[in-house]
């Protein structure tokens, strides 16, 4: 009878399994599973990235061009001299583990090449061999290795195992941005023609119709119509948004998530409702038809392409500034890279000032372009809005700091205090899981992607561990976000990992404690579910 | 000394031992993190292990359990499991280790001859049949875990189009709805 493996030879654990190699001869293993669909050759080529061609992860060879080698060596050699973070970034990093155990990846995967620190080095070993005098003298010695084509599938599987959170850079003493390594790597890769389709085929949509869902203007109006029936059958009003007209003061953008997913569609029935009620003079425009960006996952050249749009409507409508909305990477893109991709801004553009309250914002001098939570919290703080939260006193809610906006441009406390006055119940998460130190939702950076389930649910593992907690012991039944790929992405977390907690945007939750002059009694919520607590009927009172 | 105050008279070390085993089924160079950060939301994969094994290693040597607490340990243990990218036989077998464990660290005192008058082998072996009984939970929970996924999979789909579903549901209730128009064949 042949010899049947012991449980712990199966299971490959025995107390002292040293691995067969090192971390730079570990080859990545790939599976239906472990990596994103490729993006389609004629849409790359469209794209006007030369080397497309067909090929599939679970190929052995990837049909790479005959020049690889040099493609990828003048690729590094171009992002080192536009890019000296790169350079720096390459030579200053001293090991020290500030960042390994910080990435939710690692953290929800334990795989040690999802240590921030490693990940770099997955890049930073090949740049050792070819831009370093001691790299190219002494090698391994100097952790230096010669690229060779498994270097190329290691970095599609773990550079696309990056959410571009930034979580690490936090911890990080010299402040390394493994982002923007991450966006250069995968730069590098779509040079040899590799690139994921969940992202690229957005990037194409957008660059084609102006939004990543491919929603042509009269769809896009038709959709939005649909949300206003809805939006009239809740309240009794009828809310007419404005399309593409001129002479409006202020243009909305947001990303097309929340006009065309759920549950996004209520954050934007909340952004009508609230415009509607303060009356606020703006125009939505079928062309600046997305505030999220997927080219700035991949390329700086495409995230600028497709960001242009945003000051090109707003000189095209003449108003005096933006309003944006809900949205992570999107903000980005607008604090970090705007002005330097596409500024200055249009001569048309001004200042916001709030024209509800007079508050200036002298925080988006620069960009022009104000995010909503700091014009709603704005609106609060004058009293120019009637809420009832007792509306949503069936909500215990906590919140979920969305890295970017957390992270890239320090909003925190502007969410925090619209949520205090629309929900009674306000519950924070465990310190080092919130603001600043937030955990990613695991599908960030255009990682949002079906196949990728598994990969997805472990690594947004840390987030929903901490949601959890306060599930367990606090009665958290609700998590409210300001990122339209968390509210696509949450709900299937939690799902798996905390059901009974359901997920929405912030003005989700504004609209539902929002009372609109001339509204009928609320009886329902914005996804038309039954309130608990019903708004008192003014008639059935009377008869009382 | 029966079974159950033998085993948990060591249960400190005897935990530590399968707990560093679920360990092993993780690479080498992240085991140091999983042992060492004891904070439950910075390294929530190896103190949820660590949690669970306490729990089922009372469940399994015969102390009072609550069969919900040790259900729901057994489940957060493998539904952590069931998504990270391994193989069905070591996302539930490493359960299994204990065995080895146990075979090495108490079955030895069981055998003892001044323990044979008791029915301490017999106490033995149904602490066994007990981590059998685990072992096929954690099968039902893994199964159940993994369907768990193909059904979100799908939600999503659907959740990501929910527009153009509504959309094209109301195109068809209209042209279901308008009358049939004359002369719309070709034959003539």
């Amino acid at each position: 009878m042949a010899k049947m493996p012991t449980p712990e030879e199966l299971l490959a654990v025995t107390p002292a399994s040293f691995p067969k190699e090192g971390w730079m001869d570990t080859k990545p293993d790939f599976h239906p599973g472990s990596f994103c669909y490729p993006a389609k050759t004629e849409i790359l080529k469209g794209l006007g990235f030369e080397n497309a061609h067909d090929w599939a992860p679970d190929n052995e060879d990837w049909e790479l061009p005959e020049n690889w080698e040099d493609i990828i060596h003048n690729s590094l050699q171009d992002a080192l001299n536009k890019h000296r973070s790169l350079k720096v970034f390459m030579d200053c990093c001293v090991r020290c583990g500030a960042c390994a155990d910080k990435c939710h990846f690692f953290i929800g995967t334990n795989d040690p090449k999802n240590m921030p620190v490693l990940r770099a080095e997955l890049l930073r070993s090949v740049y050792r061999k070819d831009f370093t005098t001691a790299g190219r003298l002494l090698g391994k010695i100097a952790g230096a290795r010669k690229l060779d084509k498994s270097i190329i599938k290691e970095w599609f599987i773990y550079f696309y195992q990056c959410t571009e959170c930034r979580r690490c850079s936090l911890f990080c003493p010299y402040g390394i941005d493994t982002a923007e390594i991450t966006v250069i790597v995968r730069q590098m890769l779509l040079d040899l023609g590799l690139g994921i389709h969940w992202i690229m085929n957005s990037v194409n949509d957008c660059n084609r119709t102006g939004n990543h869902l491919g929603v042509q203007p009269h769809s896009m109006r038709e959709i939005v119509e649909f949300l206003c029936d809805d939006i009239e059958t809740i309240t009794g009003i009828r809310v007419d948004p404005p399309w593409n007209e001129k002479g409006h003061e202020v243009i909305f953008i947001t990303p097309s998530g929340d006009y065309f997913a759920d549950p996004g569609i209520y954050t934007f029935m909340g952004y009508l409702m609230l415009f509607h009620e303060i009356g606020l003079d703006y125009t939505l425009s079928t062309y600046a038809s997305e505030g999220g960006n997927f080219g700035s996952f991949v390329s700086f050249d495409v995230a600028k392409k497709l960001n242009a749009k945003m000051y090109a409507e707003a000189e095209r409508l003449g108003v005096k500034w933006i309003l944006g909305g809900e949205c992570g990477h999107m903000w980005r893109v607008v604090n970090q890279y705007m002005a330097t991709y596409n500024g200055p801004t249009p001569p048309n553009m001004e200042v916001p000032v709030s024209p509800i309250t007079g508050t200036v914002f002298k925080n988006a001098a620069a960009t022009k372009m104000v995010h909503i939570a700091e014009f709603t919290a704005d609106l609060i703080k004058h009293n120019k809005l009637n809420l009832r939260p007792e509306r949503n006193n069936h909500i215990i809610t906590t919140w979920h700091d969305s890295c970017n906006p957390a992270r890239a441009m320090g909003l925190l406390e502007e969410p925090r205090y619209i949520l205090r006055h629309v929900c009674n119940n306000f519950v924070e998460m465990p310190e080092h899981t919130i603001r600043e130190e937030t955990f990613c939702c695991g599908s960030g950076s255009g990682l949002n992607a079906e196949e990728i389930m598994d990969q997805r649910l472990r690594g947004g593992f840390p987030r929903a561990n901490a949601l959890r907690y306060v599930h367990d012991t606090k009665g958290v039944n609700w998590m409210g976000c300001v990122c339209a790929l968390d509210r696509a992405a949450l709900p299937p977390l939690v799902d798996y990992w905390v059901p009974g907690v359901t997920v929405s945007g912030l003005h989700e939750l504004v609209a539902n404690a929002l009372v609109m002059k001339g509204e009928i009694p609320r009886t329902m919520d914005l996804r038309q579910e039954d309130l608990p607590f019903p708004d008192e009927d003014p008639a059935a009172s009377e008869e009382a | 000394m029966d079974i159950t105050e033998l085993c948990s008279n060591r249960r400190e070390a005897l935990t530590e031992l399968w707990v560093n085993r679920f360990f092993a089924t993780y690479p080498l160079d992240s085991k140091g993190f999983m042992r060492t950060k004891r904070d439950r939301f910075a390294n929530p994969v190896g103190e949820t292990t660590r949690m669970a094994a306490g729990i089922l290693f009372d469940a399994v040597i015969g102390m009072d359990a609550d069969s919900a607490t040790v259900k729901q340990a057994l489940h957060d243990l493998i539904w952590i499991r069931a998504v990270q990218d391994m193989p069905p036989s070591k996302a539930v077998g490493a359960l299994y280790l204990l065995k080895e464990i146990l075979r090495s660290e108490v079955l030895p005192e069981c055998l003892k001859p001044e323990r044979s008058g008791f029915s301490v082998l017999n106490d033995y072996l149904a602490m066994e049949s007990r981590l059998d009984t685990l072992g096929l939970m954690a099968l039902d929970m893994y199964s159940e875990a993994r369907e768990r996924v193909f059904r979100i999979r799908v939600e999503e789909v659907k959740r990501s189009q929910s527009q153009v579903i509504r959309l094209a549901k109301l195109r068809r209730e209209q042209a279901e709805s308008a009358p049939e128009t004359e002369n719309r064949g070709v034959e003539e």
